[in-house]
């Protein structure tokens, strides 16, 4: 007997019935009656944090248009950076795909607050044309990020903590390998959380809401609202 | 979906054919075996046909990559999956990979929520450190082994079948017959869905 045959379910159908098998499956917890994770009160993000919060505010890049890109967000929103590569058949499009459910998961209101940036860690292989058709696949409004000065991807993946490596693979394509987390800038321009790949979307998606609600890890400031010292004593650094 | 909801999904589809009745075993059943009631009184299958179920293809553009996911349950004798075939036209190529971590890019402490979707497997080795926060990539793997009466889940941060150099756009809703080959164990014709994780 196949198994298979459960596929003789219209299409259609099963979509909605697997839909909704999960949807229950949330809604009364399945998955487990310890998940501790779930029960932690508010002060826990399912991302994690660097302390201090890397800033990434004085970082740009290239967009596939020939703009140059800041990676802070706009007032009062939240920046989201992957650095990925659109040959990536597993990895990169789960947390694109994750963001994508994620912010059509917020308030209409809210989406506008959230842009998502992909920069693209193989740009040999990813032409602007290509990476732009890839982010936008999931996000509409996403932006293509891409330059061939290798020295100036490196540095700026490394002000986010970010990490790659292509080499020549065995049958001619390169094999890329990359750290896969996905970052969330606040207005500032501090990374001010960092998902690894791993996290369930829709913890993704409570994270995300409270960023944009000014929520911030512990020991991470709060949002631009707060009135911050025009320098930083700890730091030296201006507050820009 | 997470890896706990896919595999209770997974056991749900493997353990109860009727898709609602996963529900219930979604809902209050945490145990990983599957209904031994799917394999029994089947005289059709060889005893080491394995069974393939929940297969579903990532949506994907013309030119671009993409990646087949799928639940396999062996029969009485261990197996080895080692081809799948797309229907002519669909792709440049297909292989069996598995995403893993390799070295550790980073010192920090990682801190895993529940339920993820991604990583760990029940079955084989390496996917089970997907989320240690190293660095990830993708290997080509010559073959995925069945053990049997076990289960391996082809999903995302483990193993797939990545299709390389899609020769047309794939679209949520499509239907992607998919041809598996295994050793033992002979071909199995299944039906993936191409849709949103």
């Amino acid at each position: 007997m196949q198994d298979v045959k459960s596929a003789s379910i219209p299409r259609r159908v099963a979509t909605v019935v697997v839909v909704a098998v999960l949807t229950a499956g949330w809604a009364a917890g399945c998955g487990g009656g310890d998940t501790a994770g779930s029960s932690t009160t508010a002060a826990e993000f399912s991302g994690y944090t660097r302390t201090p919060a890397p800033s990434v505010a004085s970082v740009t890049l290239p967009s596939a248009d020939g703009t140059e890109v800041g990676f802070a967000a706009s007032p009062g929103g939240v920046r989201l950076v992957y650095f990925g590569y659109t040959s990536c058949p597993d990895v990169c499009p789960t947390t694109l795909s994750d963001v994508k459910r994620a912010i059509a998961s917020l308030p209409e209101a809210d989406r506008p607050k959230v842009s998502v940036d992909m920069v693209s860690i193989d740009p040999a292989r990813d032409t602007a044309e290509k990476l732009t058709q890839y982010v936008t696949t999931f996000v509409p409004t996403g932006v293509a990020v891409r330059t061939d000065d290798d020295a100036r991807l490196r540095a700026a993946a490394r002000a986010f903590g970010a990490d790659y490596e292509v080499t020549p693979g065995a049958d001619g394509n390169p094999e890329v390998i990359h750290t896969a987390e996905l970052y969330a800038v606040d207005d500032q321009g501090r990374v001010v959380l960092i998902w690894p790949f791993g996290t369930a979307r829709d913890a993704l998606a409570r994270d995300l809401r409270r960023l944009l609600a000014g929520e911030r890890p512990r020991g991470v400031a709060g949002p631009s609202t707060t009135p911050r010292p025009t320098a930083d004593p700890s730091t030296g650094q201006p507050a820009s | 979906m997470t890896t706990q909801r896919f595999r209770h999904l997974a056991v749900a589809l493997l353990g109860v054919t009727v898709l609602p009745l996963g529900l219930v075993a979604c809902g209050n059943d945490s145990s990983d075996g599957a209904d031994p009631s799917t394999t029994a009184g089947d005289p059709g299958s060889t005893a080491s046909a394995p069974k393939v179920t929940d297969a579903w293809a990532r949506p994907g553009t013309a030119g671009g990559n993409t990646a087949v996911y799928m639940t396999i349950t062996g029969g009485a004798e261990a197996t080895k999956l080692v081809k799948v075939e797309l229907p002519s036209g669909t792709a440049s190529s297909v292989e069996l990979h598995e995403t893993s971590v390799s070295g550790s890019g980073s010192s920090t402490t990682m801190k895993m929520d529940e339920g993820s979707e991604m990583g760990g497997m029940d079955q084989g080795s390496g996917a089970g450190s997907s989320m240690s926060g190293g660095m990830m990539g993708m290997k080509a793997v010559d073959a995925i082994e069945v053990p049997a009466d076990g289960t391996v889940e082809l999903k995302p941060g483990g193993y797939h079948v990545m299709v390389m150099d899609l020769q047309k756009d794939l679209t949520a809703g499509e239907s992607l017959p998919v041809t598996l080959t295994f050793e033992p164990g002979g071909t199995v014709e299944v039906t993936a869905t191409v849709r949103e994780p």
